[in-house]
């Protein structure tokens, strides 16, 4: 397993979408060069700020076009701008689960085009909140992802991405910035925990901090008084080597865990 | 339309909750397209042999 990073060029990527295919591009191409990668195919894992998903709880008898119905009114799309996905997540008789995703197909084909310039075939692009549901054992949780700008809140529950926002957030203000993270956490917790089924989120569910040492232990202490909810260092992926700085490639680790 | 709860996942169902989207495949389309041939020609083409050796017989019989 071999893992290389670089940063985008500025302003070649805003709000998750490439601006500057040839500038990202150019960047790929050294990055894979870098880490001495022979593989062309390339899997995507793409910023949620481009799309929009929902965890969806039906009775088992609820037939397939009154899920559609609800799906499209959860998610509207119009039929050029937005696509629309929905995957049937779990069935066990008495309820089914449907993880449903509406996006922005220009940005997402933008993203492959991206990939294609670098010389690279794109055979997969997958909402990055999916693939670090993927990489947390913990079923019920929070991801609190300071490397990410502006930083981002996964909340997972039964193991699947619930509730995804993101927020500015200048870590250098010590004065202010566990005041800041507690806030967007409770609303997080706050906006979830109103949605069916939410209330039962437990108060024991950890919050992880991505990276690691991102907070004094001094503001680890004040940031879970605020919260209520533990608050702890992401563990590694099961099945990572040692030498891979996993936080950094937590979307890259939740790709390759794709059974498909 | 009864939205219900979901309930408590058992570790052992974990994985099945585990889900994967792509992005790059529509719905109703396939990554890749899927080599599927059409079932008619070969019907027609054992069609034609049949009625071949049907009108072979018939004019041995004649």
């Amino acid at each position: 397993m071999r893992g290389s990073e670089a940063p985008a060029p500025t302003g070649a990527v805003r709000g998750g979408a490439v601006e500057d295919s040839g500038a990202v591009a150019k960047v790929l191409r050294q990055l894979v060069a870098r880490a001495e990668v022979k593989e062309t195919r390339a899997m995507i894992a793409a910023s949620d700020s481009l799309a929009s998903f929902r965890v969806l709880t039906f009775a088992g008898d609820a037939t397939e076009p009154s899920i559609e119905s609800y799906v499209q009114a959860q998610l509207p799309a119009d039929g050029s701008r937005m696509g629309r996905q929905r995957l049937e997540v779990t069935t066990n008789g008495d309820e089914r689960t449907v993880y449903a995703v509406a996006f922005d197909r220009q940005k997402v084909q933008g993203l492959a085009a991206t990939v294609r310039l670098a010389g690279l075939e794109p055979t997969v692009i997958e909402l990055k909140s999916l693939c670090l549901a993927r990489t947390v054992t913990e079923p019920a949780c929070l991801v609190l992802d300071l490397a990410a700008d502006p930083a981002e809140i996964l909340l997972i529950d039964g193991s699947l991405p619930r509730v995804w926002h993101s927020f500015r957030v200048d870590l250098e203000s010590t004065g202010e910035v566990i005041e800041k993270l507690a806030s967007a956490l409770r609303s997080v917790l706050s906006f979830y925990k109103r949605l069916p089924g939410g209330s039962d989120f437990s108060p024991d569910a950890p919050v992880f901090i991505t990276p690691d040492r991102s907070l004094p232990t001094s503001g680890t202490g004040a940031l879970e008084q605020l919260v209520g909810q533990p608050i702890l260092a992401l563990p590694s992926p099961p099945r990572v080597s040692p030498e891979i700085r996993y936080a950094s490639f937590l979307a890259c680790i939740g790709l390759i865990m794709r059974r498909r | 339309m009864k939205i219900k709860r979901p309930g408590q996942v058992r570790e052992t169902e974990r994985r099945r909750h585990l889900a994967e989207v792509n992005l790059l495949v529509e719905r109703g389309e396939k990554a890749s397209p899927s080599r599927r041939g059409c079932i008619l020609p070969v019907i027609g083409v054992g069609l034609m042999l049949l009625l071949a050796a049907l009108a072979a017989a018939v004019g041995l019989v004649l």
